[in-house]
């Protein structure tokens, strides 16, 4: 496996030595810079996987490096980080160029699904019509679910949530990823939906069949892998 | 009050003004009868004054230079009343009925004047003559009347004007006072509240007078602009109260698992736990943080720039998938009417979040084996409501609810930040929309009427 390599921009360091240490700890190299110029200079400079920008920086502010470097047709996805909980924020970030976004404070784990998941978006094209883990296999374009040859009825919503999954197969997605994906919530939720939704899932997925394809992640979330 | 703040009231100026304006015609109009009145007695003057001289002339053709003479005394001697000029230069001794000031001959028509003498009733030492000269032959004969009669009618005019302007000047400030008492009085009952409110009583408003002019418009938006901010210094009151003892509940739980965790020799397990209790609290504490920095948000209103054409039919069966199972196992029953193709202008993200809590509010508050239902209509306006058969609000509690913080004594112990109530209201006034809670008979209706508008 390739080593993923991240940009960071960052001005307040001891949220920076956390990610950097934490990051690093997972095996990804990462660097990192402390004001938006240089990190202008970076990303246009040296090709990295995903680019994690604070919104709020001293001189060049995290939307317009973003800018500047789509203008410059730099297209490294993007992680934005804000301490800002405003509605509004989120979608400027996206409407600049970002792709994914992240409110401080987070949980780490949210942080490190969300690159994976951002670095594994990149080649878009490369993935077939059919996914395929182990002996489970989702038609996109048929939209038919089979397992061992034989075919699952999912509702349209599960079918979304499995597929999901399956494209980021092997890696870890956060309920929070999943709230935002299959059922567009910008918000959290008292309640156990994706507990539920994943549970009815795994009745009709896995619980028919001897290997458990559907994995919790304790602490993080859910991830579909092939028993390891 | 003051004469002073009289002067500076406004309108007092514009009492001032027109008094200026009717100064001002009063002038002009005294101007031109001035002119008109002096022109005319002077026409008088010099029609007489010619006359005389067209009969001392035919005088002086039939008698000669004695006849003229003899003429001319007989007149100056009629004349005690000093109306008339008379001089005649020849090379004789000046005959004339007075001393003229100034250069003498003259020819033609002139203005002069002749020094009095001290028998003259007339006090002042000259006197005016319109007069007129004339040569005849070898002598000089001039001919005058007095001015005086023109001066007196001038001198009337003048103190009649006098008069009007005086009388015109008094009636505009006593005008003016009057108009402006009585509207700074009004004013200044306006100011008065202003101070008091200033003060800190906040609940201070200004008197309606029932006239129905500017002043009592004014006044009640001013009473309208009170009513808001006292609303909202409560709500900031409230709130600030409510931050304080709502955070230090989970702060000094927080507090409480730490120090407990550290006074005791644990083993590893033990300490993640205390750790994991922990990120649990702080969690609760930046989730109440957010809540109240969004609805704070939404109610700055600036969202309605990114508003678009939102389908409600969707997100109600959004919220209705997604909710359907976790509501049957709470042991609950969620049921949906949703009629297809409603749309409203809005904020898709919030309408979404808003249909949200007010499900899981029904949730959370209702026992098992209630039935929740969400229903939403387009036949006339957009109309989307959230029912259950839980055990309801009392009338008296249902506008409470909506504020932030506010729980009701039975919901205490039930888990919740107190914010989704008023995260919904927020919404709903940012869209517009008329929230009602209602009866269900039993149970809560939560209706939502958005405004009618044209999305095509």
């Amino acid at each position: 496996m390739i080593t993923m390599k991240l940009l960071l921009i960052e001005d307040d360091l001891e949220t920076a030595s956390y990610i950097v240490d934490r990051l690093t700890s997972e095996g990804l190299i990462v660097d990192h810079v402390t004001s938006g110029r240089d990190g202008l200079l970076l990303a246009a400079s040296e090709a990295h996987d995903v680019m994690i920008v604070d919104r709020m920086l001293p001189g060049l502010d995290g939307l317009a490096i973003v800018k500047t470097l789509r203008g410059a047709g730099v297209s490294t996805p993007v992680l934005f980080l804000t301490a800002m909980a405003g509605v509004d924020e989120r979608v400027e970030g996206l409407e600049a160029g970002g792709d994914d976004y992240l409110v401080k404070p987070f949980a780490f784990a949210e942080l490190l699904a969300r690159v994976h998941a951002l670095a594994r978006r990149r080649p878009p094209a490369g993935e077939g019509t059919v996914l395929k883990v182990a002996d489970l296999e989702i038609d996109l374009i048929r939209r038919k679910v089979s397992r061992r040859g034989r075919s699952i009825e999912l509702q349209p919503r599960e079918f979304r949530l499995l597929e999901y999954l399956m494209r980021n197969a092997g890696h870890v997605v956060t309920r929070t990823m999943l709230l935002e994906q299959v059922w567009e919530f910008h918000f959290d939720p008292k309640t156990n939906i994706v507990e539920t939704h994943i549970s009815r899932l795994r009745s009709k997925v896995d619980k028919p069949f001897e290997i458990e394809l559907i994995h919790t992640v304790r602490g993080s979330g859910y991830s579909v892998h092939a028993p390891r | 009050m003051l004469l002073v703040d009289h002067f500076r009231s406004t309108p007092f100026r514009i009492a001032t003004i027109y008094a200026g304006l009717f100064i001002l015609s009063v002038l002009i109009l005294f101007a031109v009868v001035y002119w008109l009145v002096t022109d005319e007695l002077k026409k008088d003057l010099r029609l007489a004054i010619r006359q005389d001289v067209g009969s001392l002339l035919t005088i002086y053709r039939e008698r000669g230079p004695d006849g003229l003479r003899m003429a001319v005394k007989d007149r100056i001697a009629d004349s005690s009343d000093k109306m008339s000029l008379y001089l005649i230069r020849d090379d004789r001794v000046d005959l004339a009925s007075g001393e003229i000031l100034g250069p003498v001959p003259i020819v033609g028509w002139q203005e002069i004047t002749v020094a009095s003498d001290a028998q003259s009733a007339n006090d002042d030492a000259q006197e005016s003559f319109l007069a007129n000269g004339t040569r005849v032959a070898t002598s000089y004969l001039v001919v005058g009347r007095s001015l005086h009669g023109v001066e007196e009618a001038q001198e009337v005019l003048l103190s009649s004007l006098a008069w009007a302007l005086g009388l015109t000047a008094l009636l505009a400030l006593l005008g003016g006072v009057g108009l402006s008492r009585a509207a700074l009085s009004r004013v200044n009952a306006i100011n008065r509240i202003f101070n008091e409110v200033m003060e800190g009583h906040l609940s201070r408003r200004v008197p309606a007078e029932g006239t129905r002019d500017e002043l009592d418009h004014l006044a009640k938006n001013i009473n309208a602009m009170l009513d808001r901010i006292e609303l909202l210094v409560q709500n900031l009151q409230q709130v600030t109260n409510d931050v304080a003892h709502d955070l230090r509940t989970p702060l000094g739980r927080l507090r409480q698992g730490l120090e407990a965790a550290r006074s005791r020799e644990s083993s590893v397990d033990v300490y993640q736990e205390a750790v994991d209790h922990a990120i649990e609290q702080v969690d609760t504490i930046l989730e109440i943080f957010a809540a109240l920095l969004r609805i704070a948000q939404i109610e700055t209103k600036t969202r309605r720039g990114r508003f678009a054409v939102v389908d409600l039919s969707e997100i109600a069966t959004r919220i209705l998938d997604a909710y359907e199972m976790v509501v049957d196992d709470a042991g609950q029953c969620l049921s949906g009417t949703i009629a297809p193709g409603v749309y409203v202008k809005g904020d898709k993200e919030l309408l979404t979040q808003m249909l949200a809590n007010l499900v899981e509010n029904a949730m959370r508050h209702c026992p098992a084996g209630t039935e929740i239902s969400i229903s939403l209509t387009g036949d006339t306006t957009p109309i989307l409501a959230v029912a259950d058969t839980g055990p309801g609000i009392a009338a008296e509690d249902r506008q409470a609810v909506l504020r932030r913080f506010y729980r009701l004594e039975k919901s205490r112990t039930v888990p919740g930040s107190g914010l989704g109530l008023a995260l919904v209201a927020a919404i709903a006034d940012l869209h517009g929309a008329t929230l009602t809670l209602a009866d269900n008979l039993p149970g809560l209706r939560v209706v939502l009427q958005f405004p009618l508008r044209d999305v095509h």
